[in-house]
């Protein structure tokens, strides 16, 4: 559970709640992406002041890898459905 | 919300100055935008790989096309991932030779970087704002 201090913390928090119905898709999920960079953002501007550009990037953790890969499970799958490879003819 | 928005027009009005900490800013909402945008991106793959699986028609064919089609926006979530690493080293490197500004590329790199990542999301399905206002005037 994320510690919640400040207004910040809490618009930063309600932030990331938001940003989990990203994944809903269409207009809810745009909605969240939108509303959720509004909260951060804000939460970020109330810390940032009297802050050096240094200390506000020091707080920036990297986004999210993106992994588009088919599971292990449905690529040994697909292995087995390959052909499998014919012995020459004598 | 009303508090949100308020905050919010108060760290868009410094855009007209463009300090360094504004830039930095700028480069705090283009993360969060790039991580929303990239859960939104990630669940559309798994529901649509789910739905391939589940109809268990023609799997490892619809599998290839999907691999395909999200290939691009991989590409580009990387592509905006790697503008905001260089626009973060760009405002470092300003802070620290001291400089009250930034100059080069590296905020409209970002900018062009989030506007070709809500071009293909929309291409997919996946609705992708628009890179934020404060970008798009540190841009110019």
């Amino acid at each position: 559970m994320k510690k919640i201090d400040t207004v910040a913390d809490a618009l930063d928090h309600f932030g990331d709640d938001v940003a989990k119905l990203a994944g809903r898709g269409g207009a809810l999920g745009f909605g969240a992406i939108a509303a959720a960079a509004i909260l951060k953002a804000s939460a970020g501007a109330m810390r940032s002041r009297g802050e050096s550009a240094d200390q506000i990037l020091a707080r920036i953790r990297p986004p999210r890898k993106l992994e588009l890969k088919l599971d292990d499970d449905t690529e040994t799958k697909n292995e087995k459905r390959k052909p499998s490879v014919l012995p020459p003819k004598e | 919300m009303r508090a949100a928005l308020v905050v919010l027009a108060l760290m868009l009005l410094p855009a007209c100055g463009a300090s360094l900490h504004t830039h930095a800013n700028a480069a705090a909402v283009a993360r969060d935008l790039i991580d929303a945008s990239g859960a939104a991106i990630q669940a559309e793959w798994k529901n649509d790989l789910e739905e391939i699986h589940s109809s268990g028609v023609n799997v490892a064919a619809r599998e290839t096309t999907l691999v395909e089609t999200f290939a691009p926006i991989q590409v580009a979530y990387d592509a905006a991932v790697a503008a905001l690493e260089q626009y973060m080293q760009a405002i470092r490197r300003a802070e620290a030779a001291q400089a009250t500004t930034l100059d080069g590329p590296a905020p409209r790199s970002l900018y062009s970087a989030l506007g070709h990542l809500a071009d293909l999301g929309e291409a997919i399905g996946v609705k992708i704002p628009r890179p934020p206002v404060l970008l798009e005037e540190l841009a110019k």
